[in-house]
């Protein structure tokens, strides 16, 4: 039965999904569907969804970035790297950021997030990665 | 199993005319409301049903798995008959009335794809030729003429494509969509056979 009505559900799908362009059309128009103000609405709708996604993903590539930009400050300040420890301290200095600790080690990674967040975070990683 | 991520699936969104996607998904939900009346969409636009589903699917609540049998439209589509499905039922429960026999006119089989009803119990192991057998002779009592047969056989062979139904019954697809269209009504009545049958 399963297979029998597996087959009946496939037949009556693709002539939705897989029939010619012309004949959707066809129905919408009978349904009383205004094509070209339907257009205009899917356009909406599609510059929506594409717009979400690509922030989406920024927001994804960005948080990337901000681990990576992160973990190597913690490398570089056990490290001792002179550039990077100067670098972030500026940026505390710069941007008045409230840290709980005077001593870089202790710096938690949300912190260093904070003080770095809004930075150039490529130039941040390049920076660290010539000094390392 | 490779869910597609955000990247592959906003990559595919744009390599596919969804506008034409979307067209086809309107007129699959507008069928499917044909007999419902406004106060049945609760402010939804049948736009609004297909939206809703491809957000989904870039939102990851719905996983679309790259490698798997179906094509991005296919899992868009099943996604939507899957909704619509829930959507209807929903609306059952709420109204607590009984099967509306006119809400199975185009899909015999809703529920076949749905977990939650995976654990109903099964119907009888029946013949697969003895049903086809079957139903092509109740087709035929409901006045089925010719070309609904064909295409019935068609699926039955495997055949679920319009444009290939079209070329083995030598006829266009429009004449297809059509005798589809009256086909769907017919079967009203063998839907609620089979429920009979898993009483």
């Amino acid at each position: 039965m399963d297979k029998f009505k597996e087959l009946i559900n496939k037949g009556f799908t693709q002539n939705y999904l897989s029939n010619d362009i012309e004949n959707i059309h066809d129905n919408l128009v009978n349904h009383g569907v205004d094509l070209a103000e339907n257009k205009k609405r899917q356009d909406k709708l599609i510059k929506q969804l594409k717009f979400k996604l690509r922030s989406s993903i920024n927001e994804e590539k960005y948080n990337t970035l901000l681990i990576r930009a992160t973990e190597s400050f913690q490398d570089a300040i056990i490290k001792g790297l002179e550039k990077p420890v100067a670098y972030l301290n500026t940026l505390i200095k710069e941007n008045r950021v409230a840290v709980q600790y005077n001593k870089l080690e202790k710096l938690s990674s949300e912190e260093i997030k904070e003080i770095i967040k809004d930075q150039n975070l490529i130039e941040i990683i390049e920076l660290l990665e010539n000094e390392q | 199993m490779a869910i597609a991520s955000e990247k592959e699936i906003l990559e595919h969104i744009e390599s596919i005319d969804l506008n034409q996607l979307l067209d086809k998904m309107e007129n699959y939900v507008r069928d499917r409301f044909y007999n419902k009346s406004d106060k049945e969409k609760k402010g939804f636009e049948y736009l609004d049903f297909c939206h809703n589903v491809i957000l989904k699917v870039c939102e990851g609540v719905r996983k679309w798995d790259k490698d798997g049998d179906a094509t991005f439209e296919e899992f868009i589509f099943g996604s939507l008959r899957s909704d619509l499905y829930n959507y209807f039922r929903k609306q059952k429960n709420n109204t607590n009335s009984n099967l509306d026999e006119e809400t199975c006119l185009i899909e015999i089989n809703e529920y076949s794809d749905l977990d939650i009803l995976e654990s109903e119990e099964k119907p009888p192991d029946l013949d697969f030729d003895e049903i086809c057998k079957d139903t092509l002779l109740f087709l035929k009592e409901q006045g089925a003429n010719k070309l609904e047969i064909e295409i019935f056989e068609c699926w039955l062979e495997g055949y679920s494509k319009p444009q290939e139904i079209a070329e083995l019954c030598n006829t266009n697809t429009a004449d297809i969509n059509n005798a589809i269209k009256r086909l769907s009504k017919k079967t009203v009545k063998l839907k609620k056979k089979w429920i009979s049958l898993k009483n």
